[in-house]
């Protein structure tokens, strides 16, 4: 490309202050004045001198090969160099930090598939094709000292719309960088206070919670072994009743305990073999009720980018419910797949069982929430909600299709970056 | 020596889980003797018999510990430390015995040197069966370590 060796905009020198041009200017010459041209043209000037002075704000034009044309109070201010320093001299890539314009033009060459080299064409590349360009990037003072500069690129063009060169114009970015840092600091520390205060919780939970529940169940059965013979039929029952609500509630207390893990538990993201998993759970499941017969219909080669063990907690999840609510059915079936949707890899645990009402499935993924009742289907409520707690720290989705009496299926997707069937595009191919 | 002169130290500050334990070990016919401390440092005092233990040096010291983590004064993984700290007390069985199966709480047990983790379970009839497999093993199966060295 050729270079104008000129730059064509300011008819006044710019480069040394502005202040001199304002007033200066006289607008046409002889002949009628035409007041309206005029008063633009003030007003460009007025503006263009508004900006070239601004303190906060520096304002770099260069030609179109780079080299500093207009270098103004603010970036004198900001960078330390004085125009006479730097006009005609070095580009705005000079007191860039390199490594950061390397790796810039390593994002822009994939970007646009084509090299870009990592000067003064990775700062302006895409303001040169017309793109809106607005980035943070490290500038070196004349010290030798750096700060964090937000910097919008704009193209100058000629009345042919030709590039004769670019307008830089930046601003310090440390304060608010600062701020930004400080904000999230504050949000990590309430929240690390926050789980601190969760585990202890929890703990608390788990150790001063159970020891009464122990009693009561203990005491009751003690009653029941040593006076047994001297309490009639209601007595026993209303014991035995004792005993079972502290054992629920000790099912409860663990439940509540399992999920607060959930929530708390690193992620460890890796390859998992979904079908493996499942087909895992599904003898397992078989070997605990060996009368049962359920026809399993597992997709091969089901692969997940999860934490392996928070996964096989949803899948067991999932599929105990499938086999449990299928108990009733006449040939039951679960079947364990995935789809795709979109760009969205979806899996799904499908069954054929008593199904429910998607009307009163408000709280389906709700703790404690229990569609059926205890002496239909036993359970605490608190599988789903584990479920659906895994999937969000996944940044998934989980949702669910049923009708009553015709069975249910469950959808969940983890986030996309994580799946492994996700085909890896080379950008450069 | 015979299986019942086998005694226990028992860790507990709750009595209603004191009560159920002996309960427990009555239901199963362990008649060991069996000492109740309530709390961590009665339970050092006990073993080294220091303060109001002091009647006891030279008395033998218990063949098992059952230990809670949740006491009072000094909790159960400081009585731990301090029980495989001591030459005297070293090599005596430990078996945690608590509510909690926070991981947490499981990790810094073995890592202290318990010889091992029984959580109760709330079902009384479940905490029979555990304690009993619990005696049999630690009483019977398991060979005791050699007398210690009293002081």
């Amino acid at each position: 490309m050729i270079v104008s060796e000129e730059m064509t905009l300011p008819q006044t020198d710019l480069s040394h202050g502005v202040n001199e041009s304002i007033g200066q200017f006289q607008g046409g010459s002889d002949g009628i004045i035409d007041i309206d041209r005029q008063k633009t043209l003030v007003m460009a000037e007025a503006l263009q001198s508004a900006i070239l002075n601004s303190p906060n704000f520096s304002s770099i034009a260069t030609d179109a090969n780079g080299v500093i044309q207009i270098f103004n109070v603010g970036a004198e201010r900001l960078l330390g160099y004085a125009a006479a320093d730097v006009i005609n001299k070095i580009t705005p890539a000079d007191i860039s930090d390199s490594q950061e314009l390397v790796a810039r033009a390593a994002a822009l060459s994939l970007e646009f598939h084509t090299p870009i080299a990592p000067g003064f064409e990775a700062l302006v590349y895409k303001a040169s094709r017309g793109i809106e360009d607005i980035y943070e990037l490290t500038k070196i003072r004349k010290d030798g000292s750096r700060f964090p500069a937000v910097v919008s690129v704009t193209a100058l063009r000629d009345a042919q719309n030709a590039i004769i060169g670019y307008l830089l114009i930046g601003t310090d970015n440390t304060a608010r960088r600062q701020e930004a840092f400080a904000r999230i600091e504050r949000s990590n520390r309430d929240l690390a206070a926050l789980n601190e205060e969760l585990k202890a919780f929890s703990y608390s939970v788990s150790h001063d919670l159970r020891g009464p529940l122990r009693a009561m169940d203990g005491f009751s059965l003690a009653l029941l072994e040593d006076y047994g013979d001297k309490l009639d039929d209601e007595g026993k029952d209303s014991l035995n009743r004792i005993r079972a609500a502290s054992q629920h509630m000790g099912n409860l207390i663990d439940d509540m305990l399992r999920l607060s893990k959930a929530t708390r538990s690193e992620l460890n993201v890796t390859d998992v073999d979904l079908s493996a998993i499942t087909r895992d759970i599904a003898d397992s499941l078989g070997r605990e009720s060996p009368g049962r017969s359920v026809q399993w219909a597992i997709e091969a080669g089901l692969s997940v980018r999860a934490d392996p063990a928070l996964m096989r907690i949803v899948m067991q999840n999932l599929l105990q419910n499938a086999w449990k609510f299928t108990g009733t059915a006449d040939a039951p079936v679960i079947r364990v797949g995935a789809l795709q949707r979109g760009a969205t890899q979806v899996y799904f645990v499908a069954d054929n069982g008593v199904g429910f009402d998607l009307a009163h499935a408000e709280g389906l993924f709700g703790a404690f929430q229990r569609l059926h009742r205890a002496d239909e289907f036993p359970g605490t409520g608190i599988g789903l909600a584990i479920v659906q707690r895994i999937i969000h720290r996944h940044e998934g989705a989980i949702w669910a299709d049923a009708k009553q009496g015709e069975g249910a299926t469950f959808y969940f997707s983890v986030k996309e970056k994580n799946n492994g069937s996700v085909q890896q595009v080379n950008p450069a191919g | 020596m015979d299986q019942f002169s086998k005694s226990i130290l028992l860790v507990e500050d709750n009595e209603d889980d004191a009560k159920l334990t002996l309960r427990a070990f009555k239901r199963n016919s362990m008649l060991n003797p069996v000492d109740i401390a309530r709390d961590g440092v009665e339970a050092l005092d006990f073993l080294f018999a220091r303060n109001v233990y002091m009647e006891r040096a030279g008395k033998p010291l218990p063949t098992l510990i059952l230990l809670d983590l949740k006491l009072p004064k000094l909790d159960g993984l400081g009585v731990l430390k301090a029980i495989r700290g001591d030459e005297r007390t070293k090599l005596i069985p430990v078996v945690v015995l608590t509510s909690s199966k926070e991981e947490q709480d499981l990790i810094k047990s073995y890592s202290l040197g318990a010889n091992s983790y029984v959580r109760k379970p709330v079902d009384f009839a479940e905490f029979i069966e555990a304690v009993k497999l619990l005696g049999i093993y630690w009483l019977t199966t398991n060979q005791s370590p050699p007398e210690p060295i009293t002081s």
